[in-house]
């Protein structure tokens, strides 16, 4: 059996099983060590990646591995194309700058760091399985690969109740989507008798859209839909997001909200309407409303919020929102208009990126400023007299979020508003609209907070040159790619090439 | 040096605004200095592209095109016309009047250059911009940094503050939430201009503007009838059309001097800019069915502009509503649909903006002064000040517009062209001409005449340079562009003519 199409799993599994080995011989004081080593492990695996699959800066390097570029190759129920290559680099990255934020977060505190880092491999291994299987039960497994050691994580700090309530909750709410989304994927072989996707979707009798004929497959893709939408946080089904958020340590949280929520979302791009043409309107529909939930609600219930986490988790919602509303806004593809051409899936995957590297900015910011103390807007008073740097670069990604040019989130939202006006969602997009205006509100209450108040009292502020270095190289970029989208605009689009061809 | 030359128009302010970045917070004359570099810059391109505009030319010059995302088919794409010249002019001279008058900012000095360099960035590009994407990103560029001027160097003024909030707080969240809700609505019309281009008879979707220019909205049914009041009203907000213009008294009142002037210098005039550009420039079916309505609303913007101004004790409230009021010319004008009504409109956004901003200019050297903004408090400073009174009167005078200054031509102008359109409007329009009188010579004889408060009896006032060369700099202009407006009006004939024709019908 050849492995190598599970080479990048396979180096993350690697990655963690040493990072645990090394962790026994350790002595008690040189803990932090493992941040370290498990900072260049990564960037190991990120270089490899990117050497293996190819790209436009090492084209001849790609020949040393394997070329998977041109011919999609699938592998018992297993899928490794561009689209998730693209994906799975975006976690390699967002797992890379976690890390930095976590070897800052342990500075002071010696506890398991060893299982720590482990387990936050674990779930960027369950992230990348879960872009690339084609099959409902190894999604169902990397689902909950993906899953499983954010509940521990989400609960580490052991001796703060707000995190072990975090991470209970985390746990029931998760048991629940899980058992949700396994019924639903038995009801759905139930009725059709096979859990490969590729039969499941493609065109004949046995296929995943004669919902309206079989209310056993019906109930089966609605429990799977909600199962996933709950992953995403996407209202109604996003009431664990703020206790998590605030609870969880915020480098977990840091990655809690990019990966998982950016995979699923990966998967329901593969799925739903891109390889269900008949059944179109209906998915449409469904994530234009689950689109229009989140984005309001999320803005308004992070109006009030006064925790700088809950804020963001809230925030978080309504960007979900922004992101199913360009999943609504997608069509399926066809000979003469495949995926790569459509702004729908350009605009969802270039989104995807503006908001991994947004949201790592905002809980780099969060996580910087909580080791000081500071948790919420209030505590913000000041920042940009006492740390200037670290002001400008939560502004940035402030408003990033919030979608004001020339940062990429704006971009990103532009590129979502034009593809849904293309699919004639006027209604979505003028909700969409408002709906920034009123985010507005909340983003320039925390920027007000740092420009315009004096700070109350004096807090010393711990260097620590590589989140600094990190924070400074991520903030400017959402800068640079808001001004210059083209180079990532390209990625999105060669990610789209030859998409769902083979699948 | 032409393809290049807007971009560096609006490159200097931000490349500046990134060399203070730089620099060490306690180094303020090298801030300064900068600052100055980067306003002699613009300045200095303005003029060149005013100098060098050739009316008899081809419509569009120094254009420079730049594909930019390909898949959305939009462009960086920059050029001006005779509508945009007399706009690059006066951002170029505001930006250096703006940046001098700064000078008097003692505060967190750094910081206030960056953040105002960047609204004259964002200005300057969205006066050459002929990409709507690009139009959007300066736009916002322009108005959000204001948020943080009004916000950490504003005043709280004599109003009372609200409990949660501090005035120039509450001024600053009023404004951005004005001014963004604008943009939305910006945002959506563009949309919808990009999404129904091919059905007007473009080959493909398109945010270039010269592209959109060629294409009839006028065909689909319905669709310009909707998306123009969209736009005006979008546009308005900025530019302080009666009913949303209650912002612009709270924020200009708040500013600081410096952003004051760049507010109802300049920003004002990105909104009339946007209307012409935009709203009438691409649909000028529907401009001659909507503007009618907007002209009544302009009366009244010019006739409560007015009378709010009369009633306010605030010097910056004054000039704030006298805006108001003035903006109410530029959109009559506009109304008029003709082209000596069109060029009065064009004449008083030059002119307007000259002459508002020596006003807020000359309240902020006041308020530096005397420390009080009510006139009620004031009095008789004429003796202890004469510089400034002088000033204020010719910058009053200008605004009432007394012959040989240029006030005086835009609103001759605006309601020659008003007259042979629309005879009723311009008679009671000129209402507010008696009632600008009014307020002008009530505020001088307040301040500068009659007797003098003894609080300021002993006091003698210095001015400075700074202070004295932009004030005298703006009173010349006002001048020379009063007793000789050909220098104006001669550049934006050829554009504004193909535009009122479409307006009329003739056209297609």
């Amino acid at each position: 059996m050849d492995l190598s199409p599970l080479f990048p799993e396979l180096l993350l599994l690697g990655l963690a099983i040493l990072v645990l080995v090394i962790d026994w011989f350790l002595p008690k004081g040189k803990k932090s060590a493992l941040g370290y080593i498990a900072i260049i492990g990564v960037v190991l695996i990120i270089l490899l990646v990117h050497l293996a699959y190819g790209t436009k800066f090492f084209p001849g390097a790609a020949e040393l591995f394997f070329n998977f570029n041109n011919n999609p190759m699938v592998f018992q129920g297993f899928v490794v194309d561009a689209f998730a290559v693209f994906f799975k680099k975006i976690f390699l990255l967002a797992l890379g700058v976690v890390f930095i934020y976590s070897s800052f977060f342990f500075k002071n505190k010696g506890e398991n760091q060893g299982e720590y880092y482990a387990l936050m491999i674990f779930v960027a291994m369950g992230c990348s399985l879960l872009v690339s299987s084609s099959d409902l039960l190894l999604f169902f497994v990397s689902f909950e690969l993906m899953s499983i050691p954010l509940y521990l994580l989400a609960g580490f700090s052991k001796r703060d109740s707000r995190s072990n309530e975090a991470g209970l909750k985390y746990f029931l709410i998760g048991a629940i989507t899980s058992a949700i989304l396994l019924y639903g994927i038995s009801l759905i072989y139930a009725s059709l008798g096979t859990t490969d996707l590729r039969r499941l979707v493609a065109p004949g009798p046995i296929n995943l859209f004669h919902l309206q004929s079989d209310p056993v497959l019906l109930i089966g893709v609605i429990f799977v839909l909600s199962g996933l939408a709950f992953k995403i946080a996407a209202a109604p089904f996003h009431m664990w997001v703020p206790d998590v958020y605030e609870g969880a340590p915020t480098p977990v949280v840091s990655f809690l909200a990019v990966g998982p929520k950016i995979a699923v979302i990966g998967f329901i791009l593969r799925i739903f309407i891109s390889s269900m043409p008949e059944s179109e309107p209906l998915w449409t529909l469904y994530f234009a409303i689950l689109s229009a939930l989140s984005m309001t609600m999320g803005n308004l219930m992070a109006l009030h919020q006064t925790n700088l986490k809950r804020l963001l988790a809230y925030s978080g919602v309504a960007q979900i929102g922004y992101i199913l509303l360009g999943v609504a806004a997608i069509q399926a593809p066809t000979p003469i208009a495949p995926a790569s051409v459509q702004i729908g899936y350009q605009a969802v995957l270039f989104y995807l990126v503006a908001y991994a590297l947004t949201e790592l900015t905002a809980f780099g910011v969060v996580t910087y400023l909580g080791s000081m103390g500071r948790e919420t807007v209030e505590s913000c008073q000041g920042l940009a007299r006492t740390s200037p740097g670290l002001a400008f670069i939560f502004m940035l990604s402030l408003f990033s979020l919030a979608g004001i040019p020339p940062l990429i989130g704006f971009v990103g939202k532009f590129y979502l508003f034009a593809a849904a006006f293309q699919k004639q969602l006027y209604w979505l997009v003028i909700l969409g609209i408002l709906n920034s205006v009123v985010a507005l509100f909340y983003y320039f209450r925390i920027a007000s907070s740092m420009y315009f108040k004096k700070e109350k009292e004096e807090t010393s502020f711990i260097a620590y040159a590589p989140i600094q270095a990190t924070l400074w190289v991520i903030g400017l970029t959402l800068l640079i790619i808001g001004v210059y989208p083209k180079t990532v605009i390209d990625l999105a689009q060669s990610a789209l090439q030859r998409f769902l061809v083979g699948f | 040096m032409d393809a290049s030359t807007l971009t560096l128009f609006y490159a200097l302010p931000i490349l500046a605004a990134a060399a203070i970045f730089c620099v060490p917070k306690e180094k303020v004359g090298w801030v300064r200095a900068l600052a100055v570099l980067a306003g002699l810059g613009t300045l200095a391109i303005s003029i060149f592209v005013y100098a060098t505009y050739d009316p008899n030319g081809p419509q569009w010059q120094f254009e420079t095109y730049q594909p930019w995302i390909p898949s959305l088919h939009i462009g960086y794409h920059l050029a001006v016309d005779g509508i945009s010249v007399p706009m690059v002019l006066l951002t170029g001279i505001l930006n250096l009047a703006a940046i001098l008058i700064s000078f008097s900012v003692k505060e967190r000095v750094k910081e206030y250059f960056i953040f105002l360099l960047l609204v004259e960035a964002g200005v300057a590009g969205s006066f050459v911009s002929l990409d709507l994407f690009f139009f959007i990103i300066f736009y916002e560029l322009a108005s959000i940094p204001i948020y943080f001027l009004i916000g950490m160097w504003g005043s709280d003024g004599q109003q009372a503050s609200r409990s949660w909030v501090t005035k120039r707080e509450f001024s600053a969240l009023k404004l951005l939430i004005y001014l963004q809700l604008g943009g939305a609505l910006i945002l959506t019309g563009f949309f919808l201009l990009y999404l129904f281009a091919p059905q007007a008879g473009l080959p493909y979707s398109t945010f270039d503007f010269i592209e959109l220019s060629r294409a009839n909205f006028g065909q689909i049914a319905n669709f310009s009838r909707i998306v123009f009041p969209l736009l005006f009203v979008a546009f308005g907000i900025e530019a302080g059309l009666f009913p949303f213009h209650t912002w612009l008294p709270d924020g200009h009142s708040a500013a600081p001097t410096a952003v004051s002037m760049l507010l109802a210098g300049v920003l004002l005039k990105m909104g009339a800019y946007g209307m012409i550009r935009f709203a009438a420039g691409l649909m000028p079916d529907a401009g001659k069915l909507w503007l009618p309505l907007f002209g009544v609303i302009a009366v009244i913007n010019i006739l409560y502009g007015a009378w709010c101004a009369l009633k306010q004790t605030d010097i910056k409230y004054i000039i704030a509503y006298s805006s108001v009021s003035h903006m109410g010319i530029v959109f009559l004008g506009l109304a008029s649909q003709n082209i000596i009504g069109w060029s009065g409109a064009l004449f008083q956004m030059f002119s307007h903006g000259i002459v508002t901003a020596l006003l807020f200019a000359l309240a902020g050297i006041l308020y530096e002064k005397t420390h009080t903004r009510n006139v009620m408090n004031l009095g008789g400073l004429a003796p202890q000040m004469p510089f400034v009174a002088v000033c204020f009167v010719l910058g009053g005078l200008a605004s009432l517009g007394l012959p040989g200054m240029s006030g005086f031509v835009a609103e001759f102008l605006t309601f020659m062209g008003t007259y042979g359109w629309m005879k009723g409007l311009m008679i009671v329009s000129t209402l507010g001409l008696v009632l600008t009188a009014l307020y002008i010579l009530l505020t001088v004889k307040k301040v500068f005449f009659g007797p003098l408060n003894d609080a300021y009896k002993d006091e003698t006032y210095k001015n400075f340079w700074w202070e004295k060369v932009p004030v005298a700099g703006l009173i010349m202009i006002t001048l020379l562009f009063g007793i000789m407006p050909s220098l104006l009006t001669a550049l934006s004939q050829n554009s504004i003519g193909p535009m009122i024709r479409a307006l009329s019908g003739m056209a297609h």
